[in-house]
């Protein structure tokens, strides 16, 4: 019985770059965006070699970057890669992300036709004047028209990431963004608190005092009207940032949170198999001379999980999702109580609100929990 | 070496007007080291000097020049620059006839230079100034110079202007050494008299005495008594400082040097006590104190299985300090550590710096705190330096503290500020006397609680660098003393208590609140601050509780990431003392007393 994987695809093109992003990405000329599809399908057909016979594929997720502004045809050409060299089951989840100014009705159509069977569309907020802070340059008619686009092509399975707490982004703006979404009927929502990453034109303007970031306790309010807002309408929250109708979780983020294998393909794209995590080069120059003149995938880092850290990130990832912290899973894995091992720490953080234990023995953060989680595991875990 | 041929002299300057940069200059033109052994500034020979530009340890050095076809033996003593150490200093000064003024030719005389130049001016020695920096652009030699005779009142009919840093007129420098400053005076057959300026540890040698004979010689073999310590040794070796130690036959009177005795701890020798010969004994030379430490603070390992090795760090430091004292203490927040005694808080500094360096130690150093002699109901009498061993109220019939007997020296224009900031500091009035026209002598009685911490920072402040200090103890008078403790949500933190004076509890408790607000990180739950006199809460604060903390997004790569940032955070989790629930960072202990 083969295994199941996640297969995650790497494209590193964006028409330009906004604000906040620290992914790898460029802009890009068609020529190396053709000759990294090139690198990329060599690669698929690397992998494929080393883990074909041992699994299924369970997920695809094409993320970037901005997938979408390949050239026509260019991920229809990826998708026949995969599925030359991979199993992939018939019921697999097929999300590509998309930039609301990049899809047209052709690409959209070329997407559906090679198997793409859920959208994650970057709206951040519907303000025009906030997404021009944020470089962003599209709008939210863009948006709209983009999910109309999609619907017509008979996918229903949407998902829209929005950014809560940008400098002068307002609560109004923010709720405004998060209730069209509802009106929309989108059935996954990401709402994505602010988090300002080192190098990022951002990170420069609030250095240089251009602009300011909103007070922790607006942060915290404007997130929790995110939140009751889509709880209101049906929404239920099964991650930190994640928001979805019931049957629209999204399966492949629940592999990361549920520590199972996935494989990345592509420049910067991290993987984790058998507790081995390892990741390529975030260089795209190396990446395509490796794949070219070695025939072997450019890995950058590996690392081999202790038992230890394999602990920690079962605490860490299963306390971000609704489920939680199931205790006899962890006992089954790990032969180590948790109740009993973090006896103290739990009652504290019960008393404060912050976790619960449920009847069947699972350890959830409430909401005030997810707010503070990072502190939680650290408390947990040293 | 006849007496006639011998100087012994100081540079003595503002700090940065080039003291350092001329020894070197004047090292280098008499020859005295090679040019590629010189690292920058030869005399300052700890790091932790040379980085603070202030010279702690004195290493006195030996020249030869020669003038007129006679060769001299210039000795130059160096003296460190800070009040902690101004008996150090008054013990080198005592050991020269003569100090070179060293003046900034663009900054002209300033705070320090006063300061030293009456020091030295109390010792009796023989000043002349030159005027440093004549290179840069901004010299003002001629007013420079008005300034000196002004303000200092010394006589500028010739004052050799230099550029230590480019050699310019050093020779000059030289000759004024040698023409202006007085031989020393003594007698060699006169029975040995020498005195102690400083002490070093050789790892071979044990501790070594650096003296200046004043009478008569010795030599190896010298049966030696230390007057003060009535200890007797027999000297192994003696020589003079090259800057290297470079052994010789005999010392005679006028001879600045070394004496090696196998002597097992720098404690065993005084700075100030005077060396005979035994069985042929003479008068001890003047000006002897006994040191005795200041201030004194805990020292704690943050890592608690350290503790064996800061007492082993320490008790090498003390090889080489003397005055550095220590015995064992415990502390409920801080677990085992060092109740540390020291004379002044550069001292401290010093001292846990190169803890931290040489020795690799992470430590949290607690508020330093005077001695209290505290009188019991009981009769009893105790020394308590340590704020958590003040018996409670009921047992305690008196409290007295240690007071100094100040004298502040000043321009007359600033008095008015230094008498408001003395009252200030709950001093008593003694006397003002007018030493010249442009010169008074202040005479307070200080409690010294309120001269440690930052009295002479805010002096210099107060009189923009004019004024200096110079300090006795004059033993204790009774004081409303009470002991301020810090609780953290609801907990006595013994480490952050202190013994304050009761009319400065309440503003110093709210001040230490405020301050703590600042320093403790927000945890997951609301933290009160209070600080207390016994059962009475004076201040109130609260670090409020920890509302946002998580990683938006944790997809792919970003879990390695966060493992990452998970392992940096438990390394400075570490670093934090947890006292009952609530973490306190290292520098929240010495933080308190940065308080206005």
């Amino acid at each position: 019985m083969k295994r199941n994987l996640g297969l995650y695809i790497h494209i590193p093109f964006c028409n330009s770059k906004c604000n906040y992003c620290s992914f790898v990405s460029m802009v890009g000329t068609d020529n190396e965006k053709m000759s990294y599809i090139d690198c990329l399908k060599k690669e698929l057909a690397m992998r494929a070699k080393e883990y074909n016979s041992y699994y299924t594929i369970s997920s695809i997720y094409i993320g970037g970057g901005t997938p979408s502004c390949l050239p026509v045809g260019a991920i229809k050409d990826i998708f026949q890669t995969i599925y030359k060299y991979f199993t992939v089951r018939n019921d697999a989840e097929i999300t590509m992300e998309l930039n609301p100014n990049t899809a047209t009705e052709q690409k959209i159509n070329e997407y559906v036709t090679s198997g793409v069977n859920r959208f994650s569309i970057g709206l951040q907020c519907i303000d025009k004047n906030v997404l021009l802070a944020m470089g962003r340059t599209h709008t939210v008619e863009d948006f709209d028209r983009t999910i109309d686009l999609i619907r017509d092509n008979g996918i229903s399975n949407i998902s829209a990431d929005i950014i809560v707490g940008y400098p002068d982004q307002s609560t109004r703006a923010v709720v405004n963004t998060v209730e069209h979404l509802i009106d929309m009927k989108i059935p996954h929502v990401s709402a994505y608190m602010l988090s300002v990453e080192e190098g990022t034109p951002l990170q420069m303007m609030l250095h240089k005092g251009v602009k300011n970031l909103p007070s922790e306790n607006t942060v915290v309010k404007m997130f929790n009207s995110v939140s009751s807002a889509l709880i209101k309408s049906g929404y239920e929250r099964y991650e930190v940032s994640n928001f979805a109708k019931p049957g629209f979780t999204s399966r492949h983020n629940k592999i990361y949170w549920r520590r199972e294998d996935y494989l990345g393909v592509g420049v910067a794209a991290h993987s984790c198999i058998s507790n081995v995590r390892f990741s390529n080069t975030e260089d795209v120059n190396e990446y395509c001379t490796c794949i070219r003149t070695k025939g072997k995938p450019p890995v950058a880092h590996a690392k081999k999980l202790t038992l230890d850290e394999q602990k920690e990130e079962y605490i860490m990832l299963s306390l971000r999702t609704s489920e939680g912290l199931d205790t006899k899973g962890y006992m089954e894995q790990y032969g180590e109580n948790f109740l009993a091992k973090y006896r103290d720490k739990l009652a504290e953080y019960i008393k404060l609100g912050l976790l619960v234990i449920d009847s069947e023995g699972r350890v959830r953060a409430t909401d005030k929990g997810f707010l503070v989680l990072n502190r939680i595991i650290l408390e947990l875990v040293s | 070496m006849p007496l006639n041929n011998i100087r012994n002299f100081s540079i003595i300057a503002h700090i940065d007007h080039g003291k350092s940069t001329l020894a070197d200059r004047l090292m280098d033109v008499t020859g005295t080291v090679a040019q590629r052994d010189q690292k920058a500034q030869l005399l300052d020979s700890m790091d932790l000097e040379r980085e603070r530009g202030i010279t702690i340890k004195l290493t006195p050095v030996t020249m030869k020049w020669t003038k007129d076809g006679t060769e001299y033996t210039l000795n130059l003593i160096d003296t460190p620059g800070h009040v902690d150490f101004t008996y150090e200093v008054s013990r080198s000064l005592a050991a020269c006839e003569g100090a070179v003024l060293v003046v900034d030719a663009s900054q002209g005389v300033e705070a320090q230079t006063l300061a030293n130049v009456y020091l030295a001016l109390e010792n009796d020695l023989f000043i002349f100034p030159v005027i440093n920096k004549i290179d840069l652009p901004s010299a003002r030699p001629e007013e420079v110079k008005a300034e000196i005779e002004d303000i200092i009142g010394l006589d500028t009919s010739y004052v050799p202007l230099i550029s230590a840093k480019e050699g310019t007129n050093i020779k000059e420098v030289l000759e004024c050494i040698i023409d202006k400053i007085p031989a020393p005076k003594g007698d060699e057959n006169a029975p040995l008299q020498a005195l102690i300026f400083d002490s070093y540890y050789d790892n071979y040698k044990g501790a070594v005495c650096l003296v200046r004979i004043k009478n008569g010689t010795v030599k190896p073999g010298t049966k030696i008594k230390m007057l003060a310590s009535g200890k007797v040794y027999d000297v192994v070796e003696v020589g003079i400082f090259t800057p290297k130690p470079t052994q010789k036959d005999i010392l005679s009177a006028g001879d600045v040097g070394y004496i090696a005795a196998s002597i097992k701890t720098v404690s065993d020798i005084r700075v100030g006590d005077t060396i005979t010969e035994q069985g042929r004994e003479c008068l001890p030379l003047p000006g002897y104190k006994q040191v005795h430490p200041v201030v004194y603070s805990g020292i704690f390992p943050v890592d608690g299985d350290k503790y064996n090795a800061l007492k082993d760090a320490l008790e090498k430091l003390k090889l080489s300090d003397a005055s550095l004292i220590f015995t064992p203490e415990t502390s409920t927040a801080l677990g085992y550590g060092f109740r540390c005694g020291f004379l002044g808080l550069l001292h401290l500094d010093i001292i846990t710096q190169r803890l931290e360096r040489e020795f690799n130690l992470d430590l949290i150093t607690t508020a330093p705190s005077v001695s209290y002699k505290v009188y019991k109901t009981n009769g009893e009498l105790i020394d308590v330096s340590n704020p958590s061993l003040l018996p409670p109220r009921e047992e305690i019939e008196r409290i007295e503290e240690p007071i100094l007997k100040a004298n502040i020296f000043t321009p007359p224009e600033y008095a008015g500020a230094i008498m408001d900031l003395c009252t200030n500091r709950r001093g008593v009035f003694v006397n003002l006397v007018y030493l010249e026209e442009k010169r008074v002598k202040i005479i307070y009685e200080l409690p010294l609680s309120e001269v440690v911490y930052d009295f002479f920072d805010k002096l210099k402040s107060v009189s923009h660098g004019y004024a200096s200090l110079d300090y006795e103890q004059s033993g204790y008078k009774p004081s409303d003393m009470v002991k301020l403790d810090i609780l953290l949500n609801g907990d006595i933190c013994d480490a952050l208590s202190l013994i304050v004076h009761r009319d400065k509890a309440y503003e110093r408790g709210r001040g230490i609140a405020e301050k703590l607000k600042d320093v403790i990180p927000r945890q997951l739950f609301e933290i009160p601050i209070q600080a207390a006199i016994g059962n009475k809460v004076i201040a109130r604060e609260t670090v409020k509780a920890l509302r946002k903390d998580v990683i938006a997004k944790c997809y792919g790569g970003d879990i390695s990431r966060k493992r990452k940032l998970l392992e940096k955070q438990k390394e400075g989790k570490k670093k934090m003392r947890k006292l009952g629930s609530v973490e306190l960072p290292s520098e929240a202990f010495m933080s308190i007393l940065k308080i206005d």
